[in-house]
C-alpha cells in the first residue's frame, strides 16, 4: 500500500489508526496528504519570474555615449549606459538611472537619439528652474552639471 | 499590462493633479513638471501618441521611477483608484522628495 504513495520529499505520509477506521480493517491504513502544494506552486513561479528576469539580463549591454548631436551641449565625458531589446515590447530602450533619464525606439540607432534628445530636454528643463528644484531635482542637476556643459 | 497614453494622463496625472500643480510641456515628448508650493519636485515624460495608444511595459518602469514610485503595482493602482492622490503626496513626503 506504502509503495503506491508519490515519494516527493515535500509531502507527508499519515498513518490513520484503526479507531479512526471505526475498526473495520486492523490493518493501518495511509493517507496521501500534500502539505505543500501551495508552496512548491509559488516557488515555481518565483522561478519563472526570476528565469525571465534573467533572460531580459543577459540581453542588456552597457555601451558609452561619447557625444550628443546637439548645437547646444556637449559631454564633459562619455556617459555609460545601459542598452537592452524588450522581447515583448519589440522596442529598443537606452537608460541612464543615476541621470533618471531614457529613450525608446525601433531600433538601437533611434533609442540613442532620443536619448539624446531627452538629456538636453531635461537639462535646460532643469536649468530653467535651477533656483525652484526639489531635493531629487536637486541632485539630477547636479549630476548633469558633473557630465554636460554648454557650448 | 500596458496603460494607454490617454489612461495615463487623464487618471494617473490627472490624479496627482489633484494635489499638485502640473505643467504639461509639449516638446520631442510631451512632459510633465510636478510642483508644490513653488518648487518643481518632478518631472516625467510620455510619448505623443493617437487615442488607445498603450505605454509600453518596459516604458512603464521607467515612469514609475521618474514618480518615485516603489513598484508598478503602485502605478496601477494610481492609475485605478487604490492609491489616492493624498496617498501619493505622502509617499513623495516620505522620501523626502518633497519637503515637509
Amino acid at each position: 500500500m506504502y509503495q503506491n504513495f508519490p515519494s516527493s520529499p515535500w509531502s507527508t505520509i499519515k498513518e490513520i489508526s484503526s479507531q479512526e477506521t471505526f475498526e473495520i480493517e486492523r490493518k493501518p491504513q495511509y493517507v496521501y496528504v500534500d502539505v505543500h502544494g501551495a508552496e512548491i506552486a509559488e516557488i515555481k513561479e518565483r522561478i519563472e519570474k526570476l528565469e525571465k528576469k534573467l533572460e531580459e539580463r543577459e540581453g542588456q549591454q552597457i555601451i558609452p555615449v561619447q557625444f550628443l548631436d546637439s548645437e547646444k551641449l556637449e559631454l564633459k565625458k562619455p556617459i555609460y549606459v545601459s542598452l537592452s531589446y524588450g522581447v515583448e515590447d519589440e522596442v529598443w530602450i537606452i537608460d541612464c538611472p543615476e541621470l533618471n533619464i531614457y529613450g525608446s525606439g525601433q531600433d538601437e540607432t533611434e533609442a540613442v537619439k532620443d536619448f539624446k534628445i531627452i538629456l538636453e530636454e531635461k537639462y535646460f528643463d532643469l536649468k530653467q528652474d535651477k533656483a525652484k528644484l526639489g531635493p531629487a531635482l536637486q541632485q539630477e542637476w547636479s549630476l548633469f552639471n558633473k557630465i554636460v556643459k554648454e557650448k | 499590462m500596458p496603460i494607454s497614453i490617454s489612461d495615463f494622463k487623464n487618471k494617473v496625472i490627472g490624479k496627482i493633479s489633484e494635489k499638485m500643480e502640473i505643467k504639461e510641456i509639449k516638446s520631442h515628448h510631451v512632459r510633465y513638471q510636478f510642483w508644490h508650493k513653488g518648487t518643481k519636485i518632478l518631472t516625467t515624460f510620455c510619448s505623443h501618441g493617437g487615442k488607445g495608444k498603450d505605454i509600453r511595459n518596459d516604458i512603464l518602469s521607467k515612469i514609475k521611477r521618474e514618480l518615485k514610485l516603489n513598484n508598478l503595482q503602485q502605478l496601477y493602482d494610481l492609475k485605478d483608484c487604490p492609491m489616492s492622490a493624498e496617498d501619493y503626496f505622502n509617499l513623495l513626503k516620505q522620501k523626502n522628495v518633497i519637503s515637509n
